[in-house]
C-alpha cells in the first residue's frame, strides 16, 4: 500500500468525523449545558487530532488541538459556551473541512489558519474577562483618550453614569431592546462605552444584562425612568462615576492595538450592492416620514398609529444595521502607518515611537477610503516639523525618542481621529510674522490676535511656517489641503498646540455620509436642509438690533461681532419682508478661523435626511452639497455652509 | 395609435417619442427615454444654468429638469395641464425634459430621416440629429447629448480644472 491509500483512508474517516462534529455542534448550540454532547464532541476532536498528526497534517491537527483546549475548559466549567464560542467552533469545523479538501485534491494543506488559531486561543486565554462581561459585572476598561474626555465632561458639569440594565429573563428580542435603550439615550447625552461591546449587544451576545457608560446632563432619575419605560426591561440601576474613580479604572493596553486587532470573518460584498441597499433604506426612511404625516392627519386612528410605530422601530433598526454593514474598522488605513513612520523617521534620522489606538473604531467605507491621504499628510507633518531631532530633544531635557500617537474613537455620531506628537509645537509667533509678511494682517492686528485666530492662518491656502522645505514636506501642500479633503467628508479639523509640549491635530468625521441629521429651514418659498454638524447655535434678534459695519449687517453677541449673510440673497430667492420689531432667525456657523451668521426665514424641524448627490450639470454648484427628499415627496437642497460665508 | 408599434423591433426603423413645444413637433429616440410623468413642483437650484429649471423627485431619484423652450430660446407659453416631463438617459445621467405636450410614440423608417438643415423649428443644427418625415408631418429629432454637452460641458470642464489647480 502506498501513501496515497493512507491519505484516502484518512480523508474518508476524517470526513465522517467532521459530519458527526457538525451535527453535534448544532445540538450543543441548542443545549449548551448538555454534558453528554460536549463529551462526544471532545472525543471526536481528539480522534481527529490523533489521526491527522499521525499523517503529518499539522494545520489540521493544530486546529483540533486548540479546539480540544477550548472544549476541555468548558467541560471543567471554566468557559461558557456562548454564541461566540460556538461560532468559532463551527468555523473551526468549516476550516477542517476545507483543509481536508485541499489534502484530498492537492495532497497538501494550503490554507492559512493563524487567524483561526488565534481566535480559538483567545477564547480560553482570557476566560475571566469574557465571563465577567457576560454576567454583567464586566470590568470597566477605558483608554486614556476616553478617560480624558470623561474627565473634561465631568469638569464641565456633566454626570458620568454607569447604567446597569437588566432585561426580563423571558425577553425575546434582546438585541432590539438593547437598541431601543441606546436610542432612548441617544438624545440625552454621549454614550462612551458599553459592556459587552456594542457589536455584541447587537448580535445578542450577552446574557440578560449589559452596562453602559453614559455622559449626560439629564438627571439620573429621568434616565432610569426613560429606560424602565421600555418594554421587557426589568430594571436599570445607576451609579455615578466620579473623576477620582477614573484613576482606578483599568487602562486599556494601548500599545500595539494594530497588531492585536483581529479582523473578524467577512463576506466580500460588492460596494455597489451596499450602496444600493443603503439607497433603499433611504427610500424607506422617506416613506416613513410620509407615513408620519398621514398619522398626524388621522390622530384618532390608534391602530394606524400602532402599526406606524412598529414600522418606525423596524426601519430604524434596519437603517442602523445597514449602516453597520457599511462600517469597516479604521484598521484598514491605520495599519499602513507604523511601517511608513518607521521608514520616514529612519530616512531623516529621527527616533520616533509611533503608537496606534482604537484601530477597531468603525467608519463608513466611503469615508475610510477618503481619509487616508489627509491622515498621511498630518502624520508627515508631525514627523517632519513636530518632532525635534535627537540632540535638540536631549538639550530640552526631553526623552530622546519622540512620540507620535494616532488614535481613533467614537463620540456620539462622530468619529475623532487624533494625531498627537510630543514635539516642539507650532511657533505661533512665527505664524503671526508670516501672516504679516504675506499681507493677511498688519503688525497691530497680529498683537491683538489670540491663539486660535493665529492658528487659523495655517488653513489659508499656501501658508507654511517652515521656510526651507525638506524633501518630505516638499509635497507642496499644507494644512489647507488637509482641511479641504476633510471638508468634503463633512468633517472638521482642530489644532491644539503648546510650545515644547507638542501638537494635537483632531479630525472629526461623521460616522456615515449618506444619512445625516439636518435642520430644515425655509427661505423664499423653498425648503432647504442644513447639516446639524455645521451649525454651532441658533440665535434670534430683532431687526432693529442688527448693526451695520461697512454696509454689512452684523449681529452683536456679547463682545463678538458676527457677520451676517442673508440666505435668501445668497440663494437668489426673495427676501422676507421684516418690520423693525420683527425677529430674524440666525444660524451661527463655525468654520475653522471664521464664524458667520446665516439668516433664514424660518426653522421648521430637525430631522434625519438621506443625502442624494446631484449629478451632472448640478454637481459643481458650490452652494449646494446634494439634495434630499422630504416627507411630502418634494426635494430640498442641502446647503454647503462652508461655501456660503 | 397604430397597432404595429407594439412589436419590439423592426428592420430599418426606429421608434420615437413625439412631443410638442409651441407648434413644432420634436422627437427623441425611445431607447433614450425612460418614462413620461406629469409636471410637478420643482425645487429651484441657485446658480444653475438658465435652462435647468430645477430638480424634482421621480420615483426616489432626484433629477434635473431641462426647459427645452429656454434651451432653444423658443417663444410661447405652454398649457399648464398638458405639460409633461420626459425622463431620458443622456450618457450616464438621467435628466428630465419639460415639454408642452406628449403627442405619440411612432416608428420611423431610418431612410425617412434626413440630415438636419442649418436651422429647424428655431433650433440650430448642432442640437439636431435629423429631420424625420412621417406622412406629411416633419419631426425634428433632437441630439440629446449635444443639448447638455456643448458649452455646458466646456463650462463644467473649466470648473473642474480650476478645482484641480490648487
Amino acid at each position: 500500500m502506498d501513501i496515497s491509500q493512507y491519505v484516502k483512508m484518512f480523508t474518508e474517516e476524517a470526513n465522517e468525523h467532521l459530519q458527526t462534529l457538525n451535527t453535534d455542534l448544532i445540538k450543543l448550540e441548542k443545549e449548551p449545558d448538555n454534558k453528554e454532547v460536549l463529551n462526544k464532541i471532545f472525543r471526536t476532536v481528539h480522534s481527529l487530532k490523533g489521526m491527522s498528526s499521525t499523517m503529518g497534517f499539522s494545520s489540521f491537527s493544530n486546529i483540533n488541538q486548540e479546539m480540544e483546549n477550548v472544549l476541555a475548559r468548558s467541560r471543567e466549567g471554566q468557559l461558557r459556551l456562548d454564541a461566540n464560542t460556538i461560532d468559532v467552533l463551527f468555523e473551526s469545523h468549516d476550516s477542517l473541512l476545507r483543509l481536508l479538501r485541499e489534502i484530498k485534491d492537492q495532497g497538501e494543506e494550503r490554507m492559512d489558519i493563524d487567524n483561526l488559531i488565534n481566535r480559538l486561543q483567545n477564547l480560553y486565554s482570557k476566560p475571566g474577562e469574557e465571563k465577567d462581561a457576560l454576567e454583567g459585572t464586566g470590568k470597566l476598561m477605558l483608554n486614556s483618550l476616553e478617560k480624558s474626555f470623561i474627565h473634561d465632561e465631568i469638569d464641565a458639569g456633566k454626570n458620568c453614569l454607569i447604567i446597569n440594565i437588566k432585561l426580563r429573563p423571558d425577553c425575546m428580542l434582546k438585541s432590539v431592546r438593547g437598541f431601543m435603550v441606546l436610542k432612548a439615550l441617544k438624545e440625552k447625552g454621549n454614550l462612551i462605552k458599553t459592556i459587552p461591546p456594542l457589536a455584541d449587544i447587537e448580535d445578542e451576545k450577552f446574557a440578560d444584562e449589559f452596562k453602559l457608560l453614559f455622559l449626560t446632563e439629564v438627571s439620573e432619575k429621568k434616565i432610569k425612568q426613560e429606560i424602565e419605560d421600555i418594554i421587557d426591561i426589568e430594571s436599570a440601576t445607576i451609579e455615578y462615576l466620579q473623576t477620582e474613580d477614573l484613576a482606578e479604572v483599568a487602562t486599556e493596553k494601548e500599545h500595539d492595538t494594530v497588531s492585536t486587532f483581529q479582523p473578524t470573518p467577512t463576506v466580500r460584498i460588492n460596494i455597489e450592492r451596499l450602496d444600493k441597499l443603503m439607497n433603499m433604506v433611504g427610500e424607506l426612511l422617506i416613506v416613513k416620514s410620509r407615513l408620519d404625516e398621514v398619522v398626524q392627519k388621522n390622530v384618532e386612528n390608534t391602530e394606524l398609529k400602532d402599526i406606524v410605530n412598529q414600522v418606525h422601530q423596524l426601519t430604524d433598526n434596519l437603517h442602523h444595521t445597514v449602516m453597520q454593514v457599511r462600517m469597516v474598522p479604521i484598521y484598514r488605513i491605520f495599519s499602513a502607518f507604523p511601517r511608513m513612520v518607521r521608514e520616514i523617521s529612519r530616512e531623516i534620522g529621527k527616533k520616533i515611537d509611533f503608537r496606534v489606538q482604537g484601530a477597531d473604531t468603525e467608519l463608513d467605507r466611503a469615508i475610510i477610503d477618503a481619509v487616508g491621504d489627509p491622515l498621511l499628510h498630518a502624520i508627515r507633518n508631525a514627523i517632519d516639523h513636530g518632532i525635534e531631532d535627537e540632540e535638540t530633544r536631549i538639550n530640552k531635557g526631553k526623552n530622546p525618542t519622540g512620540e507620535i500617537t494616532l488614535s481613533a474613537s467614537q463620540r456620539g455620531n462622530d468619529i475623532a481621529i487624533e494625531i498627537q506628537d510630543d514635539g516642539q509645537g507650532i511657533d505661533l509667533e512665527k505664524v503671526g510674522e508670516e501672516a504679516v509678511k504675506k499681507g493677511y494682517i498688519t503688525e497691530e492686528e497680529k498683537e491683538e490676535m489670540d491663539k486660535d485666530e493665529l492658528l487659523s492662518f495655517l488653513f489659508h491656502p499656501g501658508f507654511s511656517t517652515k521656510t526651507e522645505t525638506t524633501a518630505l514636506s516638499g509635497m507642496g501642500v499644507g494644512l489647507d489641503v488637509v482641511q479641504e479633503s476633510i471638508n468634503t467628508l463633512e468633517g472638521n479639523i482642530e489644532i491644539e498646540t503648546a510650545k515644547d509640549e507638542g501638537t494635537l491635530v483632531r479630525i472629526i468625521l461623521p460616522l456615515t455620509l449618506s444619512i445625516t441629521q439636518a435642520l430644515l429651514v425655509n427661505m423664499g418659498d423653498e425648503t432647504y436642509a442644513i447639516p446639524l454638524s455645521m451649525i454651532d447655535e441658533i440665535e434670534t434678534s430683532k431687526i432693529k438690533d442688527l448693526k451695520k459695519i461697512h454696509g454689512h449687517d452684523v449681529l452683536m453677541m456679547g463682545d463678538r461681532i458676527i457677520h451676517l449673510n442673508w440666505g435668501a440673497d445668497v440663494l437668489n430667492v426673495s427676501r422676507k419682508k421684516y418690520a423693525k420689531e420683527d425677529e430674524v432667525t440666525i444660524l451661527i456657523v463655525k468654520q475653522p478661523g471664521k464664524v458667520y451668521g446665516f439668516v433664514v426665514d424660518e426653522v421648521i424641524v430637525e430631522t434625519d435626511i438621506v443625502i442624494k448627490p446631484l449629478g451632472g450639470v448640478l454637481s459643481k454648484i458650490k452652494e449646494i452639497n446634494g439634495a434630499t427628499i422630504l416627507g411630502d415627496g418634494t426635494v430640498a437642497l442641502i446647503l454647503d455652509m462652508k461655501n456660503l460665508a | 395609435m397604430e397597432k404595429k408599434k407594439q412589436r419590439g423591433y423592426r428592420e430599418g426603423e426606429k421608434q420615437f417619442v413625439i412631443f410638442k413645444i409651441g407648434d413644432e413637433e420634436y422627437g427623441v429616440e425611445i431607447l433614450q427615454a425612460r418614462e413620461i410623468v406629469r409636471y410637478q413642483k420643482l425645487t429651484r437650484v441657485p446658480n444653475s444654468p438658465d435652462f435647468v429649471l430645477g430638480v424634482c423627485n421621480v420615483r426616489g431619484q432626484i433629477i434635473p429638469i431641462v426647459d427645452l423652450r429656454e434651451r432653444f430660446g423658443l417663444a410661447g407659453k405652454p398649457k399648464e395641464q398638458e405639460r409633461r416631463i420626459i425622463t431620458v438617459q443622456v450618457e450616464e445621467e438621467i435628466i428630465g425634459l419639460l415639454v408642452d405636450e406628449v403627442v405619440e410614440v411612432v416608428w420611423l423608417p431610418v431612410d425617412n430621416i434626413e440630415a438636419p438643415p442649418p436651422i429647424a423649428g428655431g433650433i440650430e443644427r448642432e442640437y439636431l440629429k435629423g429631420v424625420g418625415k412621417l406622412d406629411e408631418q416633419l419631426i425634428i429629432i433632437l441630439d440629446l447629448e449635444k443639448i447638455l454637452t456643448t458649452n455646458e460641458v466646456e463650462e463644467i470642464k473649466k470648473m473642474d480644472s480650476e478645482e484641480e489647480g490648487f
